[in-house]
């Protein structure tokens, strides 16, 4: 939990969507997990250093 | 049909389908998205059983032309019937907004089933027709996108569930809560009213604990529904959510057994022994006429809005005391009472407008406006206990243009001493002389009877003309 929670923008109905996956039965958290997941590989690459030397 | 007035105030969130009035008949105008989805859900077997069982309003397509509602973009109108009265949940007691959550619930399930959706949980999509909840808002039923999750699970948990629980588990009136917010209670919110103990209670722990945590949950770069519809997430994960909240509210009693007022027409001395004339006052009124709204104010167990329904398409049943207006609504809800619908009111403190502009949730009076005021054993509450002058609470009733049955208690019964007992006596205007002063100068009086009890009369009244 501690990789989303680093971002500003506020979405209310984020933690809603997610709660709704936990609720939702033992598939859900599998769903949960994946979501962690690929969430958490998104959220570093803007961090890695732009090697093209192109203007963003 | 052209809609040359303009859309009811309350009706602008939804951009696709929107409200209006025209020569009296309920409209609502929707654009091309809204009419496909009419089209395809109001032919689900679902959605038709619930309209004949009037778990959803009656509704049928009037127009299809494309010249429906010019330049707005509205292509179509749906035609709507009339709820007699129109209320809102800051105005229901416990029963009633249990009675509507469970029906969300329950249209939510079927609707899944078929592949369909109630795409928001607004508790102000539902209206009562006596004690029966029904949607009104036929739109928010939309196919369901494959996938995502429900949207409208916070709004279920903010203006159903969390008021619920507030009343159930800690006893406190919910009303004023939702009456000071129109999207309910935040979970944020309503998880720091709850004890630890509170937190083992069925559902605490998820709905409002875990989901009070989540909103500190933010994300910039990833779109969590379609995310979630990436990983797996389906239709079975909403469907039992779904279940799950049936079961918490299904559990939720509210255990109150004992209010100021709940054992009002219990007690002994004047208030019984007046009983059976008054009874017979109020029929004699109310069956010289057929009423299309009759207003009990101070209603208490509804022994007269019950003769009043006899005679009238409404009963709009007022009290101040929750406790009262909930036994009330589950006796009328037992009876299968479609006329009679109680209200939690406190006169002294109406409904005001609500909302953007004060104008999305109007006042009662702009909603309703009686025939028949019946104002029994009231104006010594109104006065002596809530400090109204008289001749402000004569001049409002007369301003409701209706006939008027009402009962004057002299300052030596033994009921108004009762109210008088630990307070200064400031009360100069309560007097009979004042109160009959007052009437002459706004009312016709057209009959008088004093009560056995001596200390009691009766009176009908017919407007002078404002």
């Amino acid at each position: 939990m501690t990789t989303i929670l680093t971002f500003a923008y506020l979405d209310p109905g984020t933690g809603s969507m997610l709660l709704q996956a936990l609720v939702g039965g033992g598939a859900g958290i599998v769903v949960l997990v994946r979501h962690f997941w690929r969430t958490m590989r998104v959220s570093r690459k803007p961090l890695e250093p732009n090697t093209s030397g192109a203007d963003a | 049909m052209l809609p040359t007035q303009e859309f009811a105030h309350g009706s602008f969130r939804d951009r696709s389908a929107r409200v209006f009035y025209s020569d009296g008949l309920i409209c609502r105008a929707i654009d091309d998205s809204a009419l496909e989805e009419w089209t395809w859900v109001s032919s689900r077997p679902f959605f038709q059983e619930a309209m004949n069982a009037q778990q959803i309003i009656q509704t049928s397509l009037a127009s299809t032309e494309k010249s429906v509602v010019p330049n707005t973009g509205y292509v179509a109108t749906l035609q709507h019937e009339r709820v007699p009265l129109i209320t809102w949940p800051y105005e229901w007691c416990f029963s009633m907004l249990r009675d509507a959550a469970l029906l969300q619930l329950e249209l939510m399930e079927r609707s899944l089933k078929e592949d369909c959706i109630l795409k928001d949980a607004s508790a102000y999509n539902f209206q009562f027709q006596g004690t029966q909840p029904v949607l009104i808002d036929t739109p928010s039923i939309v196919r369901m996108n494959p996938g995502t999750p429900w949207e409208g699970y916070r709004q279920f948990c903010q203006m159903f569930l969390y008021p619920l629980m507030l009343q159930a588990w800690k006893g406190v009136h919910f009303q004023p809560w939702l009456r000071g917010s129109l999207e309910g209670i935040l979970p944020e919110q309503f998880v720091q009213v709850l004890s630890w103990f509170d937190l083992f209670r069925s559902g605490a722990m998820t709905h409002v604990w875990l989901h009070a945590r989540l909103q500190a949950v933010t994300e910039t770069q990833v779109s969590t529904a379609s995310s979630l519809q990436a990983h797996g997430f389906n239709k079975q994960m909403i469907q039992n959510n779904i279940a799950g909240l049936t079961r918490v509210v299904g559990r939720l009693q509210w255990k109150e057994v004992k209010s100021v007022w709940s054992d009002y027409d219990n007690v002994t001395g004047p208030v019984s022994r007046d009983g059976h004339d008054k009874e017979q006052f109020v029929e004699k009124v109310c069956a010289s006429g057929h009423w299309k709204t009759i207003w009990d104010l101070g209603c208490n167990q509804g022994r007269y809005s019950r003769i009043a329904a006899k005679h009238s398409e409404v009963v709009v049943a007022m009290d101040a005391d929750h406790l009262t207006i909930d036994r009330l609504y589950r006796a009328l809800r037992e009876e299968k009472n479609r006329i009679i619908v109680p209200l939690v009111t406190d006169l002294s403190d109406p409904s005001p407008g609500l909302g953007w502009r004060g104008q999305e949730r109007s006042p009662l009076e702009q909603r309703s406006r009686p025939d028949l005021v019946l104002c029994l054993a009231l104006i010594h509450h109104l006065v002596i206990g809530r400090n109204l002058l008289l001749s402000d609470v004569i001049r409002w009733l007369a301003s409701l243009q209706a006939t008027v049955v009402i009962e004057f208690i002299d300052r030596n019964d033994e009921q108004v001493q009762r109210l008088l007992r630990n307070r200064t006596d400031v009360f100069t205007d309560y007097s009979r002389e004042e109160f009959l002063g007052l009437i002459e100068r706004h009312f016709v009086v057209q009959e008088q009877i004093g009560l056995s009890s001596g200390t009691r009369t009766l009176f009908q009244l017919r407007p002078l003309k404002s």
